[in-house]
């Protein structure tokens, strides 16, 4: 399973992620003894902030707040100071999914400070954990444009999927096509839909968004 | 509610823009499989439609009835499907209940009422089909565009012909109608 979840094909590394998931849950919901979840915490922090595949991320992201690890969350939240946005980016993310309280502050501090992408990825992840936190003004563009430009791939498939999260933001990322088609120059439609196909490829046309913030 | 097939939605309706039916039909199938929503299989319809393939159209539009039992396009779509299919009392059945629940949309309901008077001429039902045309006529030109309208005349004119093809026994019911529907379009 470990080998799986860390160097498996796309569809082996989610089934591994969703089987250590399932593992964990039924152990924490028993009251079992899960002796092995140290073993799997590094790998399970890994796939979560790394895996080149949103729904991994998210799935290693359950385990990880199934297993009610403070460690892991101290970790993740490490990342929120890392030089690379979008791995801070994806770290609050992260930290919004597993949900715990233990990252709020971490969390505060991003909001008040960080650039702005990061800051509504930081608001996000508050309102997941809880506190009612109000979007960046700009939040809509800012994740719009995010989706249509970013070059980074994950800081991409994030804003990709919070197009759905950050009201107002898919409207704006449609508006173009809503225009074309509205004027009837529906090839310049379809060129627009091909540049937003490769935005939205992974995780909006093929297979729906994988909410941010589950409903 | 759009949520994930709003892609597709859009690229389905620029091929439709483009009449590449087939290539839509893919986009709008997509559509309808990841959103729970009325609008793509009532495009999926036309696209039907336009092919000629009306029995599909049928359930597509009977669909988007499921979805949104209140929405007077999809039954107006499964109205203009069963008259492609040849069902002329079911066409009239729900042409009429697009009609009913068209009322405060008057491009609608004029679409409706054109459907209801053609379907009820293919029925044999000579009175009701003038009644609807004198309707239809009478539409204000401040609520539907001219051009709005000069369009569905002319649709409800193609269908008629067509229907004179395949019931010849209509010949004269139907001449008529055409000359008072020639008559609307050069005002």
């Amino acid at each position: 399973m470990r080998t799986a979840l860390s160097e498996g094909n796309e569809a082996e590394r989610s089934a591994a992620a969703r089987e250590i998931a399932r593992w964990v849950r039924s152990a924490t919901t028993s009251g079992e003894n899960f002796s092995n979840i140290d073993a799997f915490l590094p790998l399970l922090t890994e796939a979560a902030l790394t895996d080149p595949a949103l729904c991994v991320r998210k799935t290693a992201s359950l385990a990880l707040r199934w297993s009610n690890d403070s460690d892991a969350v101290y970790q993740i939240a490490r990342d929120l100071k890392s030089e690379r946005p979008e791995r801070r980016v994806a770290a609050a993310v992260v930290l919004g999914w597993i949900a715990d309280d233990a990252a709020t502050s971490a969390l505060r501090i991003c909001l008040n400070q960080d650039t702005e992408i990061v800051r509504v990825f930081a608001a996000l992840a508050l309102i997941q954990i809880g506190h009612q936190t109000p979007l960046p003004e700009n939040a809509a563009a800012l994740i719009a444009a995010a989706a249509l430009n970013e070059t980074e791939r994950v800081g991409r498939q994030l804003a990709v999927a919070a197009l759905d999260e950050v009201p107002g933001a898919r409207d704006i990322f449609f508006a173009p096509i809503e225009s074309a088609l509205r004027d009837g120059d529906f090839k310049g439609a379809l060129r627009l839909l091909e540049s937003r196909s490769a935005a939205c490829h992974a995780n909006y046309v093929d297979q729906g968004v994988v909410a941010l913030v589950p409903r | 509610m759009w949520t994930k097939g709003l892609w597709h939605w859009y690229r389905g309706e620029a091929f439709m823009g483009l009449e590449r039916f087939e290539e839509a039909l893919v986009d709008l199938r997509q559509a309808c499989n990841l959103d729970y929503c009325a609008p793509p299989y009532q495009e999926a319809a036309r696209a039907f439609l336009k092919l000629g393939r009306a029995r599909e159209a049928q359930a597509a539009a009977v669909r988007a009835v499921m979805i949104e039992p209140e929405n007077a396009f999809s039954c107006s779509l499964v109205g203009a499907a069963a008259f492609e299919a040849g069902d002329y009392g079911l066409s009239v059945s729900w042409s009429t209940e697009a009609l009913k629940l068209a009322s405060g949309e008057p491009y609608l309901k004029l679409a409706a009422r054109l459907n209801l008077a053609v379907a009820l001429l293919a029925s044999g039902d000579s009175d009701a089909t003038m009644t609807h045309l004198q309707e239809a006529l009478n539409t204000d030109h401040l609520t539907v565009a001219p051009d709005e309208s000069a369009g569905l005349f002319a649709e409800a004119r193609a269908d008629i012909k067509k229907l004179l093809k395949a019931r010849p026994d209509l010949k004269e019911t139907a001449q008529g109608v055409l000359v008072l529907l020639t008559g609307s379009a050069d005002k």
